[in-house]
Order: C-alpha cells, then sequence, then structure tokens
C-alpha cells in the first residue's frame, strides 16, 4: 500500500475478527519498523513484548480485562505492548554509541559532532542532566531493593541478617527522563500503528493496566511500563471503520509564520491528497449503524 | 420467572431508567418512540427477570452504579458496584442460557450511562 494511503486507511480499529490469526511475519514486519523508528537522542529506549490471546491461561486473560475492554480482548488475538528501558541513558554513559555514528559517517563533523564533542558535552551537559533532573515525579510503587530489606533488618534486629517486609516505596523518575521515555514510545506506536494497517491489518491502542502487563510479561523492573497496549487483528468490519473521524478545522491546528497566522489549507492539496486516499470519507457514513448492528449481533455484544 | 410484586410497584416502562433506556435506544438505532415498546418488548421482559434475579428495581439498579458528582452537575460512576453487576449480569446469563438475556440488561445499564461490554463470541 502507498504511504498517503496506509495514512488514509488508519482508524482506531474496535472489532476485530476473533477467529483468524494474525501471521507471525506480521507481527515481525511490525517490529521491524518500530526497529527502524526514530531514535530519541539516539537512545535505545524501546522495548516490546507481542502477546499472542490463545497463549494465555483463562487466569491471565481475565487479569487484563477492564469492564470496557474485555470484548476488544477476546477479538484482538495479538497485543503488543510497549515499555521503555529506563536504563537506556545510562548505558549511553560511555558516549559509545554515538562515536559509533560518528566513525559511519552519519552524524557529520559539518554539524559538530566529533568524539571530543561527545565526551565534553552531550555526555555531561544532555544524558547526566537527564538522570540527574531533580525535578521527580511519582510513576508507581517500587518494591525494595533486597540491599534496602537486609539493612533496614539489620537495624531492627540489632544486627541481624533476618529479611523482613518492608512496604514498597513510591517509585520517582527525573521528568525529563519520563519525557523522553514517553516520547520514544509514541514515535514507535505511531510506526507501528501505522505498518499493521500496511501489513493489511487493524489496529488500536488501548488502556490495560500497567501493573498487570508488567506481571505478564515478566518485564525487569528498570522498564516503565505507562504506555498503551496495541491490540492487533484483522477487521471484522469494513475498513472504512465508520469513515475518518472529524477534526477541528485544519487552520485551528497549524500555523504559518507565527501563532495566530493560520496555515491555510489549499484545496488543489486537498483534492490531491483525496485522489490518493490519505483524505478519505468522513464519519457519519450512512450504512455504519446497520454494520454496527450486524457487529453487535455477530459478536454477541449488547446494543 | 415473574417478579415479586413489590419490587416493581408499577409497570417497568413508568421507571426513569427505563424510560431513559428506552429514549437513547431509539434515538441511536432510529427507532420511533410509538415502536419502541414493541422493539424491545422482549429485552423488557429480560429486565423485569433480572430485577427479580437481584431483588432490586430498575431505578435502584441504575442508582447504585452512579452517585450525584460532589462538584458541580452530573453523575459519578461507581466502579466497585459496576463490577458487582458485571458478575451479576454473567450469572444471569448462564441461569438463562441465553447471551440475548445478557445483552439486554447490559443494554439497560449502557444507555443508562454504565458503560460495560462483555467478552465478545469468538
Amino acid at each position: 500500500m502507498e504511504f498517503k494511503e496506509v495514512v488514509g486507511w488508519r482508524r482506531s480499529i474496535r472489532f476485530f475478527a476473533p477467529w483468524r490469526p494474525v501471521e507471525r511475519e506480521k507481527v515481525q514486519a511490525i517490529l521491524e519498523a518500530v526497529y527502524r523508528a526514530p531514535k530519541v537522542l539516539e537512545l535505545d529506549i524501546v522495548r516490546c513484548v507481542v502477546i499472542y490471546r490463545d497463549a494465555l491461561t483463562a487466569e491471565q486473560l481475565e487479569s487484563i480485562r477492564s469492564p470496557i475492554n474485555s470484548a476488544q480482548i477476546d477479538m484482538a488475538p495479538v497485543y503488543i505492548q510497549f515499555f521503555a528501558d529506563l536504563q537506556a541513558a545510562e548505558r549511553a554513559m560511555d558516549g559509545g554509541h554515538l562515536k559509533e555514528l560518528i566513525d559511519l559517517d552519519l552524524l557529520p563533523a559539518s554539524f559538530g559532532w566529533t568524539h571530543d564533542y561527545v565526551d565534553r558535552v552531550i555526555v555531561p551537559q544532555v544524558y547526566k542532566r537527564i538522570l540527574t533532573d531533580s525535578n521527580r515525579v511519582v510513576v508507581g510503587r517500587r518494591p525494595p531493593l533486597l540491599q534496602e530489606v537486609e539493612e533496614q533488618a539489620q537495624a531492627r534486629a540489632g544486627g541481624g541478617r533476618t529479611v523482613v517486609a518492608v512496604e514498597a516505596e513510591p517509585a520517582t523518575l527525573p521528568l525529563s527522563l519520563l519525557v523522553l521515555a514517553n516520547t520514544a514510545v509514541g514515535i514507535a506506536q505511531a510506526h507501528a500503528l501505522l505498518s499493521a494497517f500496511d501489513e493489511g491489518l487493524g489496529a488500536h491502542l488501548c488502556g490495560i493496566s500497567p501493573v498487570v502487563m508488567k506481571q505478564l510479561c515478566r518485564i525487569p523492573d528498570y522498564w516503565h511500563t505507562g504506555a498503551s497496549t496495541m491490540l492487533l487483528g484483522y477487521h471484522a468490519g469494513s475498513w472504512e471503520d465508520g469513515g475518518q473521524r472529524p477534526r477541528e478545522p485544519f487552520e485551528e491546528d497549524f500555523f504559518e509564520g507565527r501563532y495566530g497566522t493560520p496555515f491555510v489549507q489549499d484545496p488543489g492539496v486537498v483534492g490531491r491528497l483525496k485522489a490518493e486516499r490519505m483524505i478519505q470519507d468522513e464519519a457519519p457514513l450512512a450504512w455504519r449503524r446497520g454494520e454496527l448492528s450486524a457487529l453487535a449481533d455477530m459478536l454477541g455484544l449488547p446494543k | 420467572m415473574s417478579v415479586p410484586f413489590h419490587l416493581l410497584d408499577r409497570p417497568i416502562t413508568e421507571y426513569i431508567g427505563v424510560k431513559l433506556w428506552l429514549e437513547e435506544y431509539g434515538q441511536f438505532w432510529g427507532i420511533p418512540p410509538s415502536m419502541i415498546d414493541q422493539e424491545l418488548s422482549s429485552s423488557l421482559l429480560i429486565l423485569e427477570r433480572f430485577c427479580a434475579f437481584v431483588g432490586k428495581d430498575p431505578d435502584q439498579i441504575a442508582g447504585e452504579c452512579l452517585r450525584p458528582s460532589k462538584v458541580g452537575e452530573g453523575v459519578m460512576l461507581r466502579t466497585k458496584a459496576r463490577r458487582e453487576y458485571i458478575g451479576l449480569i454473567a450469572d444471569f446469563e448462564r441461569k438463562e442460557g441465553s447471551r440475548a438475556s445478557g445483552s439486554a440488561v447490559r443494554s439497560f445499564f449502557i444507555h443508562n450511562g454504565v458503560a460495560m461490554t462483555p467478552s465478545a463470541l469468538r
């Protein structure tokens, strides 16, 4: 499919064909797109775990349900959970990956990139500042480290080594690191979504409890779990899915030169993009209610 | 199953929650008000049986899932009550042996502002 058409056909698909599995090679194609997505500050942050619905136990499937996502969890045969590896910036503190890009002629000297610049500027003034940002945000509760447990036990027992339960402390992250992580995951998800439609699939970003997904995927503690889960499957309904979603006027979102000067849509460009199927018929489509009714009947959903 | 008279002291269509259901359902699916009772006649009987199943009338049921907002107008969803009713609807569906029974009751909740979806049929 041509790129513009992929953009045009993307919707948040909520009705998947539950009986039709997604081929593993299509999942890999999506991951290959994520793998090649832009890296924020050249950091290797994004991680994904692919979950196959039919490989889950009944208890596991039940654990990820919520009152409003239950049907979608059943319909989508594949879930891709995105995570952010929070140790990415620490691992980059030697600047090795940037120096490799310099040596490969990908970060050119014309723009100031040298090994010395990496060592003296980027690492201490960019990476280190991110990691030491004193503006921290609470992102949940973290379990105590074993060392802390032992230290507290020692203190309580007068030098003993008995391990005791210690209440979990609030987990905080430097705000700069969290912004970086969320940006990286957002870019990755956009690549994954478009790639899914390019592979002939439908996809939807769905909120599932991060705590549950962390347990289900058995991820390391230093992976952040704030991102939505991508549900993946074949369309149960039409690709139109009710039509393109209405947007606020183009000129309210985009400006030219400065805020307040709208970037005015050129009707000629709009016409070309319609011909290329990036711009498609907008909701409501006359037959959509009938489709919703039929889908609800087919899948046993309430109306 | 007949509904004990003390649960429903008037025809089920006279309860506020049921009126809202019929109105919203009719508007959404394009069914004229004059035909909505007929369209949902079997669903109304199912809702009566659900009321008997839980021992409450329709307005009590909807009211348990929604409470007036402490700030401003509108209502707040009581998520714990919703979870309990999701379980009760599943029990009712099993008892009746009919997916349509569960769907009818869920429709009543949904059009009263209590969003919920069941498992999808595969």
